[in-house]
């Protein structure tokens, strides 16, 4: 089944992201990073920034509060990709400024860019954007997340 | 803001980035899914993994791709990064010992912000590139 390149630019979902310090201390040491900027207010306000800031892919962790069980893979279906002939070919996130605990962003999920390109080795390969971006209480673009996924024919 | 970390006057062109190693357990990789959410049976579930045909689960590549981003906070400090960027190359798995490094590729002066571009990449025991990645610093000037 072809992936329908008619819903490039489809907004699919809407929510809130609260971003708590314990989230953030929980993903930070997920990745192993023991930076104190990611634990501890008062480090960080001697930074001059006022809580805990998020580590640089942090906002992926949003998943969470998406309606979506699993955002990715149903957004797939509904592209009629096939998951299993589809990877992850690459992350991208823009940092308009740093995040920090206590503030509540707004999500949203868009289809990005759909588009065919012949393979190195032959064979059509079809990209599929996902992107994200997030917004302030001032409603100001905070952080935009694109990921790009190969499926191969 | 207190004493930046670094500042742009201080870069060299192709000044090397503090790099770490770590070799991956399935604890790490079930951490990072528990903290990141991706549930995708073929990154924790080893009978599933199996069923496809792959020898166990592999990492999500965000868990390496988010403990990149170290090479670039610990030497730029925090809140400098713009832009980050990766491109998953090959699969990592559990026993792998990884590798993350970076250097600067380019440093100038855009829409009055002073700007570092930097190359990352996550290496295996083997020498096979696990991720390429790009990224954009902003720092500050000492004046």
């Amino acid at each position: 089944m072809a992936v329908k390149k008619e819903m490039a630019g489809m907004k699919m979902e809407e929510f809130e992201f609260p971003v708590e310090r314990g989230k953030i201390k929980e993903f930070a040491n997920a990745i192993c990073d023991p930076n104190p900027v990611y634990r501890d207010r008062e480090y960080a306000r001697r930074q001059g920034f006022p809580d805990v800031i998020a580590p640089v892919t942090f906002p992926v962790a949003s998943s969470f509060q998406m309606p979506s069980d699993n955002y990715v893979l149903e957004t797939s279906l509904k592209l009629g990709m096939d998951p299993g002939k589809s990877v992850h070919g690459t992350f991208e996130i823009i940092h308009k400024r740093p995040i920090s605990a206590g503030e509540t962003l707004r999500g949203e999920s868009v289809i990005g860019n759909i588009y065919d390109k012949e393979g190195k080795r032959g064979g059509k390969m079809t990209f599929v954007e996902m992107k994200q971006n997030f917004y302030d209480e001032k409603n100001e673009l905070v952080a935009t997340i694109s990921n790009v996924f190969i499926e191969r024919a | 803001m207190a004493t930046a970390k670094l500042y742009f006057e201080d870069v060299k062109g192709d000044e090397t980035l503090p790099s770490f190693q770590l070799t991956v357990t399935r604890t790490h990789i079930v951490k990072y899914i528990g903290a990141g959410g991706d549930f995708f049976p073929i990154h924790h579930d080893e009978e599933f993994a199996k069923s496809v045909g792959l020898p166990s689960v592999f990492a999500n590549g965000l868990m390496h791709g988010g403990m990149l981003t170290r090479v670039l906070t610990d030497w730029a400090g925090d809140g400098r990064v713009g832009r980050y960027k990766i491109r998953f190359a090959s699969m990592v798995w559990p026993g792998d010992t990884l590798t993350f490094a970076g250097h600067v590729v380019k440093k100038y002066q855009q829409d009055g912000a002073n700007l570092v571009d930097c190359e990352l990449s996550v290496v295996n025991q083997k020498g096979e590139s696990a991720i390429t990645g790009e990224a954009t610093v902003t720092l500050p000037t000492r004046k």
